[in-house]
Parts: C-alpha cells; sequence; structure tokens
C-alpha cells in the first residue's frame, strides 16, 4: 500500500504528460467533428458531417502521428524520468533532469534490443506464414485463420518477454549499470518466466482498465452535463489508473533488477582470510558503495549477496564494514 | 429435361437437354434466340469484358470459361446449328440465333435436343470453381424470352444485368463424382449411384433459370421455416455464422411472404461458398442463392454483415425470381426493390437507427444508401435506366441504394403501412409475370391516388428527382415585449414532399408546422414572449432524396455528440500511451 501511495504522484505526472501529448490531436479532431447536429437521430447528419470534417480529420490524423512521434521522441526520458521517482522520492524536476541524464543511454537500450527483437520475430514470422500456406488451400477457413492466429502467439510471446526485458534493462540502467550493455546482460538475467508474467499482468490490466474507459466515454452521449462531467471524470480516472498499473509494473522493475546478485565485486577484492586484523584499518578508506534497496546483507569472502527484497532500503559499504539502514535491516559485518 | 456431367478435375459440364418450346405469342416465330453466356469470358472482346474490365466487384478474371454447341436439332428432325449464327455482336458469342426451317405457330410447340460442353473460368462472376468447388451458372444454352407482341428480348451477357428469361419447367440431373454435396435450383427428388458416380436429380417449376453447385466438404443445416424447406449448405467452420443466415432467412420468408405474397416453391437452398470463391458469392437464382460473408458473425455492421446479404439475395426470390423483370432494362425492379426489402429486414430485425450499423455509430441502413447516392461522387444517374448505362459503382449507388431510398421517402412520407400495400400490390398482380415499371406506378396510383406516380415516383425513379429543402432564413426582433419570429423555407428540388418544420424557440419549447406539399416557399410566422432561435426541417429524417442535410436546420447548437468527445479522446490518449513511457 506505501509503494502504491508513493507511485501516485509519478503515475500522475505520466497521465498529465501523455494527456498533454494528446490534446492537439484530439483538440483538432474535436473541431472536424463538431458542426454534428446532435438532434439528428438516424445519423445521416453525422455522415454528411464525417464528409465535410474530412479535411480536418486528414489534420487530426496528421497531429495524432505527430503526436506519437513526439511521444515517441519523449517517452525514454519520460519512462527513466518516473523510473527515478519511483525509485526515490525527487521532486519533478529533479526526475526530469534524471531522466534527461539518461536519455541518450536510454535510446541506446531501445536500438540495441531492437536487434534481437527483429532478429527473433522474423524467425517467429515463419511459422504463421507456413501455417498459412499449408492450409491456404483447405476447405475449413476457420481452421486456417485460427491456426495462423495460434502460430502468431510464439511472436507475441517473444514481443512481451520482449517488453518486459527492454523494461528491466532500463530499470537496470538507473540502478545497477552506468553502461548499456552491462544494463542489458542485467535487464537479461531479470527477465524471468516470473518477471515477464508479472509484466503482462499489470500490462493487461492497464490495458483492460483502458478499455473500460473507452466504453464509458461511449456513454457520454444524451446525457445531462453535470452526469455528462461525473462521466469524463470517470473515464479519466480509469485512465489514470492505467498509469498506476504501468507505474506497479515499472517499481517491480526496479525491485527485480535490485534483487540480481551483482555481476562483478561491488566491494573491492578482499584481503586472503588470515590478513584480517583490527589494527589493518586502511590508511584511506575506500569510497562508500551505495546498493539501493538491498535486503538482508551478509558477506562472504570477497562476495557480496543480497539474498531478499523489501528489507534494507539502503546499505552502506565503507571499507571492510557493512552497515544496514532501514526498515528493520540488520547490519552486516565482516 | 436437363442432364448435366461434372468433371471437376478438367471444370468441365457435359450437357444435354431436351426442350419443349412454346410459342405463347400472337405471331408466327420463324427462329429462336438463346443465351450462351458463359461465351462472356471465352475472350477480352466480349461485351462482358469490355464493360466491365474483365474484374467484378474487386475480382478479376484469371481464366476463360466458354460454352460450345455441339448439336442442336429438332427432335426426331432436321439439324439446327448449322444455320445457327452467334456473330451477333462483334465479339460477342453471347447470343445465338437459331432459324427455323418452319415456324411455329402461335400456341404451338416445338421440341429440341441440345447437346453442349461448358467449359468454367475460375470463379469469377457467380460462375466457376475455386479448387474443387464449383458454382455452375449461366451454363446452358438459355432460351430468351420471346415476348406476347411476337419479338425476342435479347441482350448480349453484360457487366451489369443479366436475367430475363420465360418460366418454364426444369428438371436437372446433375452427375457428379461420388462424395459431391449438391445443390441445385428445384426439389431434390432423386439420387442415385451409377458407374462409380451420383445422379442427383432436381425439378422445379415455374422458375426461369436452373443452377447447381458441388463440393465434396459442404456441411448442411437444414430446417422449416413458413412450410419452406429450407437448406444451407456451408464450409466447415462456419458453423459460428450461420445463425445470422438462418436468422435472415426465416425472418425474410416471414416478411417478405407477408409483403409479397407467400415464398411459392416447397424449399430453398442458401449457399455460403467457401473463402476463395467470392466470385460466387451474392448471386440469386430460382429457390438457390449464394449468399457471402466470413465463418465469424458479423453482428455490429448489417450493411456489410451476413444478415444484409441472405436477405438481400433472399429479396430476389420474390424481385426477380417469380417477377421476373427484364434486368437488363429494367434493372431498378431487380435490385432496386430487393434492396428496399432488404433495408426493411434489417430495420426490422435491428430497430430503425441501428439496422445499417450499431458500432461504433449507430446508423440507419436507409440513410447510409442515402448518403451513398447522393454523397459519394457525382450526383447518380436516376435509377430507371439500362443496366449497361452505369459503371459498376454507379449501378450500386444508382440502382440499389438510389430506388430504396425513394420507396422508403414515400414510405416514411406517407406511412409505411401504405407503401407496404403497393408493393405488395404489385408483386402479388405481377407474380409469374414480365413486369415493366409501368405496372409498378399503377400499383401506386391504385394505392395512393391516381396521378401519385407522375407527380413523385416516375420523376424520382425515372428522372431523378430530389426534394431539396432547406432553411433561407430565421430572424426575430422584439416589438412592444413580445418577439416577433420568421422562418423562410425554400424548395429546390423539383419534388416537394409535405413535411413538418420544427421550431425552438429561447426558452426550450418547440412547435411544428406543417409545410404541405403544394408550396415551394413557407413563411413560418410567430409571436411570442420568447424569440425563435432555432427551425429544422424534417425534424423526423422522413425525406432521404434531400441530397444536402446541412442546410436544413438554421440555430440549432450544433455540437458533436458528447459521447463522440468522450470517445475521441479516450482513443487518442489510448493511442499516446501505448507508444508512450
Amino acid at each position: 500500500m506505501r509503494d502504491l501511495r508513493a507511485g501516485l504522484a509519478p503515475a500522475f505526472a505520466a497521465y498529465v504528460g501523455v494527456t498533454l501529448l494528446s490534446a492537439v490531436p484530439w483538440l483538432v479532431a474535436l473541431l472536424a467533428v463538431s458542426p454534428v447536429a446532435a438532434a439528428d437521430a438516424s445519423g445521416g447528419a453525422l455522415l454528411e458531417t464525417v464528409e465535410t470534417a474530412m479535411p480536418a480529420l486528414g489534420m487530426g490524423a496528421v497531429a495524432t502521428f505527430a503526436a506519437l512521434a513526439l511521444t515517441l521522441a519523449v517517452s525514454p526520458v519520460m519512462q527513466m524520468a518516473w523510473l527515478a521517482a519511483l525509485e526515490r522520492p525527487l521532486s519533478l524536476g529533479d526526475a526530469v533532469a534524471s531522466g534527461l541524464d539518461r536519455y541518450w543511454r536510454a535510446v541506446g537500450v531501445s536500438v540495441l534490443l531492437i536487434v534481437p527483437l527483429i532478429a527473433v520475430i522474423g524467425v517467429l514470422a515463419l511459422l504463421p506464414l507456413t501455417g498459412h500456406l499449408l492450409l491456404e488451400d483447405g476447405p475449413d477457413a476457420r481452421t486456417h485463420d485460427l491456426t495462423v492466429a495460434a502460430l502468431c502467439v510464439p511472436g507475441l510471446v517473444a514481443l512481451v518477454a520482449w517488453s518486459a526485458w527492454h523494461d528491466l534493462v532500463r530499470a537496470a540502467l538507473l540502478t545497477r549499470a552506468d553502461g548499456v550493455r552491462a544494463a542489458v546482460r542485467l535487464g537479461l538475467r531479470a527477465a524471468r518466466p516470473a518477471a515477464v508474467l508479472e509484466y503482462v499482468f499489470w500490462t493487461a490490466l492497464g490495458g483492460a482498465l483502458l478499455l473500460l474507459a473507452h466504453a464509458v466515454g461511449a456513454l457520454l452521449d444524451g446525457q445531462a452535463w453535470w452526469r455528462g462531467a461525473m462521466i469524463l471524470c470517470a473515464g479519466q480516472a480509469l485512465v489514470f489508473a492505467r498509469f498506476v498499473a504501468r507505474g506497479r509494473w515499472l517499481g517491480r522493475s526496479l525491485a527485480r533488477v535490485a534483487q540480481l546478485p551483482s555481476p562483478s565485486p561491488a566491494v573491492p577484492a578482499a584481503e586472503p582470510p588470515g590478513d584480517e586484523t583490527a589494527d589493518a584499518a586502511p590508511a584511506d578508506p575506500p569510497a562508500s558503495t551505495v546498493l539501493e534497496d538491498a535486503g538482508e546483507a551478509r558477506i562472504e569472502g570477497a562476495r557480496l549477496f543480497v539474498p531478499q527484497i523489501g528489507g534494507a532500503r539502503r546499505l552502506t559499504i565503507t571499507g571492510g564494514t557493512a552497515v544496514g539502514r532501514g526498515h528493520g535491516a540488520g547490519g552486516g559485518s565482516q | 429435361m436437363l442432364v448435366a456431367r461434372l468433371d471437376p478435375e478438367a471444370h468441365t459440364v457435359t450437357g444435354s437437354a431436351q426442350i419443349r418450346w412454346h410459342n405463347d405469342a400472337t405471331t408466327p416465330a420463324h427462329e429462336l434466340w438463346f443465351h450462351l453466356y458463359l461465351n462472356a469470358f471465352a475472350s477480352d472482346d466480349s461485351v462482358f469484358m469490355r464493360e466491365s474490365g474483365g474484374q467484378l466487384r474487386g475480382v478479376g478474371s484469371e481464366g476463360r470459361g466458354s460454352i460450345t454447341v455441339t448439336e442442336l436439332q429438332i427432335e426426331d428432325g432436321p439439324d439446327l446449328l448449322a444455320d445457327a449464327d452467334t456473330d451477333v455482336v462483334h465479339g460477342d458469342a453471347t447470343q445465338m440465333r437459331v432459324p427455323l426451317p418452319v415456324e411455329v405457330p402461335p400456341g404451338g410447340d416445338i421440341r429440341l435436343r441440345v447437346e453442349f460442353r461448358s467449359e468454367l473460368p475460375p470463379v469469377f462472376a457467380r460462375s466457376g470453381y475455386a479448387g474443387s468447388f464449383h458454382m455452375v451458372a449461366q451454363w446452358f444454352p438459355k432460351l430468351a424470352v420471346h415476348e406476347e407482341n411476337g419479338t425476342w428480348e435479347t441482350f448480349p451477357y453484360h457487366a451489369n444485368g443479366e436475367f430475363y428469361a420465360p418460366f418454364a419447367r426444369y428438371d436437372l440431373t446433375v452427375d457428379t463424382p461420388e462424395g459431391f454435396v449438391v445443390g441445385a435450383t428445384g426439389e431434390q427428388i432423386e439420387q442415385r449411384e451409377e458407374g462409380g458416380r451420383v445422379l442427383h436429380r432436381f425439378v422445379a417449376d415455374a422458375v426461369h433459370d436452373t443452377a447447381f453447385c458441388a463440393w465434396e466438404h459442404f456441411r448442411e443445416r437444414r430446417f422449416d421455416a413458413r412450410g419452406v424447406d429450407v437448406r444451407i449448405l456451408y464450409p466447415p467452420g462456419y458453423e459460428a455464422s450461420l445463425d445470422e443466415h438462418e436468422s435472415a432467412t426465416r425472418a425474410g420468408l416471414e416478411r417478405f411472404g407477408d409483403l409479397f405474397g407467400d415464398y411459392p416453391y416447397p424449399n430453398l437452398t442458401v449457399v455460403v461458398p467457401p473463402r476463395g470463391a467470392d466470385g460466387a458469392a451474392g448471386m440469386e437464382y430460382p429457390t438457390l442463392f449464394l449468399t457471402a460473408g466470413p465463418w465469424f458473425p458479423m453482428r455490429a455492421a448489417p450493411i456489410g454483415g451476413q444478415q444484409s446479404v441472405t436477405a438481400h439475395e433472399l429479396a430476389h426470390q420474390w424481385f426477380q425470381g417469380t417477377i421476373a423483370t427484364d434486368e437488363v432494362r429494367w434493372p431498378m425492379l431487380d435490385e432496386g426493390l430487393a434492396e428496399w426489402a432488404t433495408a426493411d429486414l434489417m430495420r426490422r430485425l435491428h430497430g430503425r437507427r441501428s439496422s445499417g450499423m450499431s458500432w461504433p455509430a449507430r446508423l440507419d441502413y436507409f440513410e447510409i444508401l442515402r448518403f451513398l447516392a447522393f454523397r459519394t461522387g457525382t450526383p447518380t444517374d436516376p435509377p430507371g435506366m439500362p443496366a449497361h448505362a452505369y459503371g459498376t459503382w454507379e449501378y450500386g449507388r444508382a440502382v440499389y441504394a438510389r430506388t430504396a431510398v425513394v420507396l422508403d421517402t414515400i414510405g416514411r412520407t406517407w406511412g409505411p403501412q401504405r407503401l407496404e400495400r403497393a408493393l405488395g400490390l404489385y408483386a402479388r398482380e405481377q407474380r409469374f409475370r414480365h413486369p415493366t415499371p409501368a405496372q409498378l406506378f399503377d400499383a401506386f396510383d391504385r394505392t395512393y391516388w391516381r396521378g401519385f406516380s407522375r407527380a413523385v415516383l416516375e420523376p424520382a425513379l425515372m428522372r431523378g428527382a430530389t426534394a431539396e429543402a432547406h432553411v433561407a432564413d430565421l430572424r426575430s426582433y422584439e416589438s412592444g415585449g413580445r418577439w416577433i419570429s420568421q422562418a423562410q423555407l425554400r424548395r429546390t428540388g423539383e419534388l416537394w414532399l409535405p413535411t413538418w418544420v420544427e421550431l425552438r424557440d429561447a426558452a426550450g419549447g418547440s412547435t411544428r408546422v406543417a409545410w404541405p406539399a403544394g408550396q415551394r416557399r413557407l413563411t413560418s410566422a410567430h409571436s411570442g414572449p420568447e424569440p425563435i432561435t432555432a427551425v429544422r426541417v424534417d425534424p423526423d429524417g422522413h425525406n432521404l432524396l434531400d441530397p444536402s442535410l446541412s442546410d436544413n436546420a438554421r440555430g440549432v447548437s450544433a455540437s458533436a455528440p458528447a459521447g463522440i468527445v468522450g470517445r475521441l479522446l479516450a482513443a487518442v490518449q489510448h493511442l499516446v500511451a501505448a507508444v508512450g513511457p
């Protein structure tokens, strides 16, 4: 519940951002259909309005494409800012600054990941194509269609898994890795089946909320203004809820990445056992290493293990001593 | 009597016919005329191919088809083939004139023997094959209509409109390999195996054509509707869509039976062609028709769904099947009346507002037809022209859509029951005849009033008259504490249909004023405590012959329906969110 509350503000910011990006095409389209005479019951005037509004609707379509392109362009910033805001409480400005800082790396992630996606989808596309060729001349069109649809599922699964991976890599980029390649590897390790299923759950929930919002929008016909306003608010609340669902997944992606064992020692290599002496404190203490969202930690030899999530919020390791801070986490010490 | 031996490998039909022809005319006959319609696909020079450009409704011609008469003789008499002439129209062999060595007197008979071989094309323009599916239509030498005055009504196979033939008893035997399911015109009275093949025998009385389909994969659903044995032949996998076809067939047999007289045959075969045989879809033959549609039901858009296609082809069982008009000369009596019946049935099944579409917007079927007729491209020609005078697209707009909206405008203006009585009178009186528009106009004159057709129906159908009306002016001024308001209304169309005018005042009150048929202009003056702020002509949407609705109202607040606003916002948000963070 606490995480849900913490996620509301970033989700609201994302909702506002997307709604603002939608505003221009929506207004253009609204102007195009505004001459519809509301009193016409049979739809005849509606058809004529659509006909006369075609140029304006064309502009609306262009504006929509422009908005989509713009959204695509700013999406990495928005997502990284959203992740940053989920990772720790930040002001909107700080979150956006964090997103801007990581913009090119986030774009790099997408560029890097698109290559295996194309390769895998390209191969998996052969399945429905083969099914189509085999069943094209058969007597049963339904069998053909359903078989082709079923053979599209592996590609869809790959696409879904890729999308989850993509989000996890961006989460890793924020929390665990400076380089794109390291983030890609971390993301891949985090993209376990459970993570993909979790992504599917939250994404499906978000999609269902959007569909519900669309259906609620249809109820506006013929309502008094105050009831219409309430319905409009309900529809927008559902759209916002979709962003909350998306935010929940992004939060989970951060946690899943943080849960991973480090790919490389997080602390400098320790001295061999036996060299450990109380008076062997280094003259120049090493720089502190901060691990976010770490749980109970213990250090064995030269390796740091973070076995569970949800414990310590922050683990600071200074020299050979690990000190846990946070909710009920005990500090570990060597 | 016809015998057809189908070779599904070679896609050919080897046929023989015994014909008894009776001279119903008042003059002796010195020649016979046959239609050899399959020759429309024999070369690019045929009238059909020249007019259609080798495609019909988006389906292109992919191969040749032809019919060759190999033997034609008077039974136990001389050969007629040597003198037969198929070069009636240069490059087109779809007609054959056969001089007779002896004349057939009025009331006399002649018996003929014909042997022929038909090569079916890859399915195109409703005939041909797709894999092992065969739709064998327009496949035999078919006699033209010998009119009462002794002239032959004959024409080449045109791209639009192909039917006009005399009523006769057809006894058809279809000879297929084992395993084939056959649907054909008439009632199946026999099926027997013979030499590894199966003979399917169908008999139909009082029909003017016969056709059959054969496919080994057909499934069958059978039911009784209004005493008619209905058989639906469909491809495997189409079970989900069958209810749409069945409901339309049941409702149509009831509705059309009530309106136009009972379906006169004991059985009806509805064929759902398989995918890939789209060129065969949507075509009517006596007691058999091919419908269209995918394997899943399309309920949201009746105008494009299975129900409307089935309803339309079923309506042809009356308009053309039993009321056998000349489709080439008067296509509006065939396609136009069938389209009105289709839209009317959809209105009964789905309600007026959703009869054409229920999602994403609700649209009236007739409003869509009005839009097609008047708003998609240049103004259409009148519906009353010959079929070959139109291009394919214009044929649909003028003949199907415009005829239907003319009729429904009459129904909406003077009441639907009266229109139904007029159409019913025409249909019942002309059953098993070959009527012309004169008989339709006569039925309307007798149902409405003498001169009705000359004033309304004939201009609308034969000259393309419209009933354009608009608001020319609306003004109000205050005088002595009261508002004086005046609305000016004008008619610019040729038809002046009686209608209502709705006036709304500033307080939201409304009143209606009649605008009688005889007045080109109407000035409506009002005095009251509130000014008239809005006026609308034809508030109930009765007049479908007004090409422009945008000038029918003045002062009506023009705003998009709130539902559109809400859905539009959600749709754009969803799109953006989909590519968003």
